[in-house]
């Protein structure tokens, strides 16, 4: 039997190796040191939680729920047929059977149109995507003191390489455990709980704490570049263990001196007309 | 450095994804064979990734298990009764386990 390192009890995960109640104290300090370390909300402040029904947000939720924070779920339904409905059905019971506000936005109420019909025309659908779900969750998050998105540690990990690879040093330097360079009126704070938490330790403690986890994956992931990213880290990692935790510990040594050279850079962390951008993409005259 | 690497990248040489790669290639006249037989135990594997089950003979670690079929231990967990099956614990024929991936969303 393997043991916890702590009190040696059987383990009930690795990396690190601990019974089920330690592993689950050791994600909720890990999160709640985050909060602390890097200020990003104190337990007065109301929290807009952006959540997909996915395993990462969910988590998030829930932790932030446990450690007594003010949360209200906000969920951006792009439109993708067969996999969003179905993620954001699972998402509605879980707030209603925890009396969980939740406010909901989609593309199509916005812009008039889906995903699906963005990625009809645009490939890859990504692109378009991500920008316009960030703009819809900064509208969503009006009224919060900040919007905690799910965001984990092979995330970032994969973000930064990203940014390394295509050599864009000023979204490099926005990134982070707080979301930009400077503060922009209009752009709602975005925090990121799960920084220092991997992927692995997230899908663990949710089905550790029975969390209903849906595994399908949204069907124009595939055709990401961060896809193509995530799979080489991973191959990295099985070479080099603890390589991804070492990206994100080199940015956060270099990230002060890079916001710092990027200042001027800096403007807004969403074009204020992402709107009419997605409309222009999707071949639609806005 | 051990020699799970040199696994992963065999089998990306062979031309397939190592997520994906060695469950396809287990004969399926193995899956029919009927556990318990005492002559030859099968221990049962449902992937969740694929939605589909196949048995495969194994006694060792988690690790040992997920090194034979292919499969990079970092985008997976081991589930045994809806627990975690730590990469370092023993299994053996008579366990069903589940492999799901820890990359879902989007
Ligand atoms: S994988 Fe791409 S298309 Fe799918 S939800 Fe994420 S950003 Fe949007």
């Amino acid at each position: 039997m393997v043991r916890c390192n702590k009190c040696r009890e059987e383990a009930a995960a690795d990396a690190p190796q601990l019974c089920r109640k330690h592993f689950m104290d050791y994600v909720e300090d890990t999160i709640h040191n985050t909060i602390a370390s890097r200020c990003l909300f104190s337990r007065d402040d109301r929290i807009g939680v952006g959540c997909s029904g996915g395993k990462d947000s969910t988590v998030l939720l829930s932790v932030l729920m446990k450690l007594g924070y003010n949360v209200t779920a906000l969920a951006v339904d792009e439109g993708i047929a067969g996999y969003r409905d179905a993620s954001l059905a699972s998402l509605k019971e879980y707030c209603a059977s925890n009396r969980l506000p939740l406010k909901t936005l989609s593309f199509a109420e916005v812009s008039g149109i889906t995903l699906d019909a963005h990625a009809a025309v645009k490939k890859p659908a990504c692109t378009g995507c991500g920008k316009m779900r960030r703009h819809l969750l900064n509208r969503l998050g009006h009224g919060f003191d900040a919007v905690a998105v799910g965001h984990n540690l092979d995330d970032e990990a994969q973000g930064i390489l990203m940014n390394l690879l295509r050599n864009q040093i000023a979204k490099l330097s926005a990134t982070g455990p707080v979301a930009g360079i400077t503060e922009v009126a209009g752009f709602v704070r975005r925090v990121k709980p799960l920084y220092f938490v991997t992927e692995k330790q997230v899908m663990a403690y949710a089905v550790l704490i029975g969390l209903p986890v849906s595994f399908d994956e949204c069907p124009y992931a595939r055709y990401s570049y961060r896809a193509q990213v995530r799979d080489a880290l991973n191959d990295l990692e099985a070479v080099q263990a603890g390589a991804k935790r070492r990206i994100v510990e080199w940015f956060m040594r270099v990230k002060p001196k890079l916001m710092e050279a990027m200042k001027k850079e800096a403007g807004a962390p969403i074009s204020a007309d992402q709107v009419s951008e997605f409309l222009r993409a999707s071949g639609v005259n806005a | 450095m051990g020699d799970g690497h040199k696994n992963i990248f065999k089998a990306r040489a062979r031309g397939f994804r190592h997520r994906q790669a060695s469950p396809l290639f287990i004969p399926f006249h193995l899956g029919i064979l009927i556990k318990g037989d005492g002559f030859l135990h099968r221990m049962d594997i449902y992937l969740e990734r694929e939605k589909r089950r196949v048995m495969v003979r194994h006694t060792g670690t988690g690790a040992a298990l997920l090194k034979k079929l292919c499969i990079n231990p970092e985008t997976v967990l081991i589930i045994r009764s809806d627990s975690v099956v730590p990469l370092k614990s023993k299994l053996s024929d008579n366990d069903s386990v589940r492999i799901i991936p820890v990359i879902s969303g989007g």
